[in-house]
């Protein structure tokens, strides 16, 4: 296997991981989070930021994960009254506050050129095996990531968002702290996309605010419908179909004779013709959720 | 100070039209369309093109509205109606994928880079200490006279009132003998071409690129919902009120407060003060400054 198809897996396990988290809250739990890629931004500036100031892998990922959660819960709080489309649009517009931060206050995150980060995951290891020392990792962390997903869904956590998603005001009636839900999905999710993001910047060693534009949410929107929205295996198989689409659109590039400048704009036609042909013949997804049936006549 | 209040002019001018569009619009259609910036892409490069043949610039922009109107209506018909199908939600991401393939197309058709048009340099007019060129003015007039004439279309025809009748109680509008599907067909041309005029103002009095629907998604957003999606007079107050405070906030000296002679907010930080002015409302106000159930028509 070449060291391509090897860096390939490991960015599509870190979506996988992205992907988990957004599936939770808006496969699960129905919240509409549009700004899901500030989560992850969090992961990683978070890991820069400890790696330069000396700290290790470890302490920077638990730093994210902290971090993040407090910001979801929080932000989850704030948004309790609001409707699907308005809870979209705000949480749009706190990633894109959270960014515009990241680029004017240069002192703590190089501004609008990025940071890197000098602490590598496995400094004892050189090339190839270190490759495959990060993808091990990066695979095992979706792994326990799907693993935590799947058991939340499972049990009555799950159940209370699911009655959540589909009849809020049952939910209500039957006694549930509804505000408390919504604030445990956000942070549940915020922590694993934190997690996400922190693997990402110690792999890639560099995050910028580039990295977190509004289309990164689109991108982690796409991986979670085409795989199949409220199934956490199909957001991991929409993880790295997506993830095949944008090294696809490279060769296809080159197979076309397209410029390079128009890499970009033909990877996002074919996200965006795949999410919109998904949605009109097959909303549920490549592996739609499975919701068991109890006592139900059909 | 009346730089102050012509820049927030200028500002709102910018992001009126399709703001306005996009919130008339979501009265009818029940669901945030975010391909709706993207129309203003579409109208400027339309109005480019159109310019490139040598027509004038008032055909450039009817044309483009025209153009861009029967796209929108076209695109709420083939995707958007049958994705309100499922659910609003869905719709709504719908949308967000019709955005992205606009955007890309553009990009591929247009390039990366800016285009403008080509119009002689104007002299800059002192108007009360405050600086404005004759574009300018006229492209605040356009955008004046055409919010004008929507209101007048809106409150003082029988089809506005039906306009309104079916924003209100789509159900009951239909059981009245309103077509629904007519008056939906007109507002979403209207919305097309709000946009479509919008973004050639835009390339007139400064210039556009690829990226335009993308840039204006969440100002025209964050000012129709300040505002209240669906009411028309709230997109207006909303993008005056979005327009002043990203004025404000990089033009006021906050030194006193901290005791130091000048302490100004970084340029930069403008967008994320009317972001803030969006979360600020929300938490107030969770459906806008101007939501109301149900009203008379």
């Amino acid at each position: 296997m070449s060291d391509f198809l090897l860096h390939i897996a490991i960015i599509a396990a870190i979506y996988g991981i992205v992907s988990i988290s957004l599936n939770l809250q808006a496969g699960v739990s129905g919240m509409m989070n549009f700004g899901q890629i500030a989560f992850f931004g969090i992961g990683g500036y978070a890991a820069a930021i400890t790696a330069s100031a000396g700290y290790s892998a470890l302490a920077g990922v638990l730093v994210g994960v902290v971090v993040a959660a407090a910001a979801g819960a929080v932000i989850g709080r704030l948004g309790r009254n609001l409707d699907a489309e308005y809870w979209a649009i705000a949480t749009l517009g706190i990633a894109e506050i959270f960014r515009i931060v990241l680029i004017n206050e240069g002192w703590a995150t190089g501004g609008a050129g990025g940071i890197g980060s000098p602490v590598q995951l496995f400094p004892m290891l050189e090339g190839r095996s270190q490759l495959l020392a990060v993808l091990a990792l990066a695979v095992a962390c979706m792994l326990v990531c799907l693993a935590v997903a799947g058991r939340l869904t499972e049990r009555q956590f799950g159940r209370m968002m699911r009655l959540l998603r589909e009849q809020p005001d049952l939910s209500v009636s039957f006694g549930h702290d509804i505000v408390a839900c919504k604030v445990r999905a956000m942070a549940i999710g915020a922590a694993i996309a934190a997690l996400g993001g922190a693997l990402s910047t110690y792999y890639i060693a560099y995050i910028s605010p580039g990295d977190l534009l509004p289309f990164g949410t689109f991108l982690i929107w796409t991986m979670v419908i085409i795989g199949g929205i409220g199934n956490h295996w199909g957001a991991v198989l929409g993880a790295f179909v997506v993830q095949f689409i944008f090294v696809g659109a490279l060769f296809l590039k080159d197979v076309l004779g397209f410029p390079s400048e128009l890499a970009g704009a033909l990877r996002m036609m074919i996200v965006g013709i795949l999410l919109l042909t998904f949605l009109m013949t097959r909303p549920e997804g490549a592996i739609p959720e499975r919701l068991r049936k109890i006592n139900a006549q059909d | 100070m009346m730089q102050f209040l012509v820049d927030s002019l200028l500002r709102a001018g910018d992001l009126m039209l399709v703001t306005l569009g996009l919130s008339t619009v979501y009265a009818m259609v029940r669901f945030p369309n975010m391909a709706q910036t993207e129309y203003a892409t579409i109208g400027a490069f339309v109005g480019l093109l159109l310019s490139g043949f040598g027509m004038p610039l008032w055909l450039c922009v009817v044309l483009s509205a025209l153009v861009t109107g029967i796209v929108a209506v076209a695109l709420h018909r083939f995707a958007f109606a049958r994705l309100l199908r499922s659910s609003p939600v869905i719709a709504m991401i719908g949308s967000l994928a019709v955005a992205m393939i606009i955007r890309s197309a553009i990009q591929a058709v247009a390039g990366t880079r800016s285009e403008r048009f080509k119009l002689p340099i104007d002299v800059p007019h002192q108007f009360m200490g405050a600086v404005i060129t004759t574009t300018q003015i006229v492209v605040l007039a356009v955008t004046a006279l055409v919010v004008v004439a929507f209101l007048l279309l809106l409150f003082r025809t029988n089809l506005g009132r039906s306009m309104r009748a079916v924003a209100a109680q789509p159900d009951l509008a239909r059981a009245c003998g309103i077509s629904s599907g007519r008056v939906v067909d007109i507002i979403g041309f209207l919305g097309g071409a709000f946009a479509a005029i919008g973004g050639t103002l835009l390339a007139i009095g400064s210039q556009v690129h690829f990226n335009l629907g993308q840039d204006l998604l969440l100002p025209v957003f964050a000012a129709a919902i300040v505002g209240g999606l669906g009411s028309p007079i709230g997109a207006i107050f909303g993008v005056l009120l979005l327009a002043l405070v990203e004025t404000l906030v990089t033009n006021l000296n906050f030194g006193p407060l901290v005791g130091e002679t000048f302490l100004y907010v970084p340029l930069a930080y403008g967008p994320a003060a009317g972001f803030c002015l969006l979360v600020v409302t929300l938490m107030f106000r969770p459906r806008g400054l101007f939501h109301s159930e149900s009203k008379r028509v």
